[in-house]
């Protein structure tokens, strides 16, 4: 998966805007090309939970793209895994790209999660940027 | 028919379909519809007969569970909208909490020579339980953060430079100053570190606080009668440095340091803090906030609403300067004061109550009228932004019995004593 720069710091910013609770949002993807970050509410704001809630009319719309989407939500310290909580809330989102996005250590990682276990999506560097996406 | 949008979550149990037509009266009928044309679809959104926990279902733009769940109506020709119901977070620490630090960390203070270089810089608060309607910020300046707890640090510090600068004030001559009380205090610990005796004029109804603070802070005190309020503090102290060239009188109510150190402190610190501001309210009582601030908040903004909560005429218990009880301010231009609102001891204490209630701030009385003409002036905002500069923290007031007072009682409860 590729996130360009100005997507990875349309993330960080908003999970640092949203200190000392987690942020949420969606990234759309164009194959394997991240376009776009949808920041969303956290609607049950807390440093270890979220609760994603964007106008359903919106992301109905959305969801009608021809564009994939990835949940990414924030981890205000702990490292950018899946905690026992991501894998139990996975529900309808499993196996479909999910990022998780430290503040703390400034690093972001790509997942698909199953109910008995997550497997890691590498990011790569975007090939038209000089930094690294991960 | 019903129209129910598929996410891409769920379109491989609807052979890729985005959208299904489907026909019931409530969302149970529809779904159930639904499901037994797509029966893949069952164990997805229904968990012992309820909507299952990893899907949202809405109805009109609402989480149907908010309506009135499964059997809430439904209208030939809506919609409903199907999505994944997406939560999780972070692992919880044994301790149910961030540390502290994580939470609130560590901001660095200043580092200063003397205290008087720890005058002015106050905060700004946003009232975000206070304020009226969403889409109106509503902040406030905490000037009760300066060193003696008062706004008159800064007019205090700029009147004593100014007067030395021009070498009117030299070593060995005494300051005079009428003063119910914080201008008092800001004075007198100017004096002390610069090294001038002062004596203060102050209404003997002034409180005990005031009084005991003056003196702790090496102040000698002159008392004028309590029925003349303000104003008698003034005539006296006018007359005693006409009859005695010794004394340096600094007169805040015509020294234009004194909104001076308000252009060029207190406004400049909101302009340079804020994007914008809408609305600046402060209470009359020299007019040196409203003039100063005003004139720099109008620099940014030229259609800034300047605006001086004052009190009933004849009302003298709120410190505050009723216009019409005698005697304008030479610093104040009343011209350039945009609206001027009129308070009543009952409302101010009301908001000062409340701003400690909601806001956990303990403010001065005159704050209380600020705040409450502060409210009323967002409330006739869709949006924007309004300050309201608190003069003082609610320390100073302690032995008042306002605070706890049923409401009928406060205005008897006033009428004693000078509060500014």
């Amino acid at each position: 998966m590729v996130i360009p720069a100005a997507v990875r710091e349309a993330i960080a910013s908003h999970a640092r805007d949203e200190l000392p609770n987690e942020a949420c949002g969606l990234v759309l993807l164009e194959g394997d090309r991240a376009v776009e970050y949808v920041p969303a509410e956290n609607a049950s704001p807390s440093p270890y939970y979220f609760e994603l809630r964007l106008d359903p009319e919106r992301w109905a719309d959305m969801g009608d793209r021809d564009v994939e989407q990835a949940v990414v939500h924030s981890h205000v310290s702990s490292p950018p895994r899946p905690s026992r909580t991501d894998v139990e809330r996975i529900g309808l989102w499993r196996n479909r790209p999910y990022l998780i996005y430290s503040v703390r250590l400034d690093e972001l990682a790509a997942w698909r999660i199953a109910e008995d276990g997550a497997v890691g999506i590498s990011l790569e560097r975007d090939p038209h940027e000089s930094r690294s996406a991960g | 028919m019903i129209t129910v949008r598929i996410p891409p979550t769920l379109r491989t149990e609807v052979d890729g379909a985005r959208q299904v037509e489907v026909s019931g009266e409530s969302v149970r009928e529809v779904i159930d519809d639904l499901v037994d044309r797509h029966p893949a679809l069952g164990p997805q959104i229904l968990a012992d007969g309820q909507i299952a926990p990893f899907v949202n279902v809405y109805l009109g733009g609402e989480d149907v569970r908010t309506l009135n769940g499964l059997d809430t109506p439904v209208e030939a020709g809506a919609t409903v909208i199907l999505l994944p119901a997406m939560a999780g977070g972070a692992p919880t620490p044994p301790d149910g909490g961030l540390p502290i630090a994580a939470r609130h960390p560590a901001r660095t203070g200043p580092v200063v020579s003397g205290l008087l270089d720890l005058v002015g810089g106050t905060p700004l608060v946003e009232l975000t339980r206070l304020a009226p309607k969403p889409g109106v910020k509503l902040y406030a300046k905490l000037e009760g953060q300066n060193p003696t707890g008062s706004i008159k640090d800064r007019v205090a510090l700029a009147m004593i430079d100014a007067a030395e600068a021009s070498g009117e004030l030299e070593p060995g001559r005494a300051l005079l100053e009428p003063t119910s009380g914080n201008t008092g205090i800001s004075l007198a610990l100017v004096a002390s570190q610069r090294g001038y005796p002062l004596t203060c004029v102050l209404p003997e109804n002034a409180t005990d606080e005031r009084k005991r603070l003056l003196r702790l802070y090496g102040a000698e005190l002159v008392l004028s009668p309590a029925a003349e309020g303000s104003n008698g503090a003034v005539r006296l102290a006018l007359e005693m440095a006409e009859a005695d060239p010794r004394w340096f009188m600094p007169f805040q109510y015509a020294n234009p340091a004194n909104p001076r150190a308000h252009y060029e402190g207190t406004g400049a610190e909101i302009a340079a803090a804020l994007d914008r501001v809408d609305v600046v309210v402060a209470g009359l009582g020299t007019g040196g906030t409203l003039m100063g601030v005003g004139e720099r908040l109008r620099e940014s903004n030229p259609d800034v609403v300047v605006a001086a909560a004052e009190p009933l005429p004849g009302d003298p218990v709120m410190g505050l300067r009723s216009l019409e009880d005698g005697y304008v301010p030479p610093i104040l231009d009343v011209s350039r004061l945009d609206r001027k609102l009129l308070v009543s001891n009952e409302e101010s204490v009301a908001a000062v109550r409340a701003l400690l209630a909601a806001e956990g701030i303990l403010a001065g009385v005159s704050s209380g009228a600020v705040v409450h003409v502060a409210r009323k002036l967002a409330g006739e905002l869709d949006e924007g932004v309004v300050v309201a500069i608190l003069a003082d923290g609610g320390w100073k007031y302690l032995s008042a019995d306002f605070w706890e007072t049923p409401d009928e009682d406060v205005g008897r409860s006033m009428e004693q004593t000078v509060w500014w």
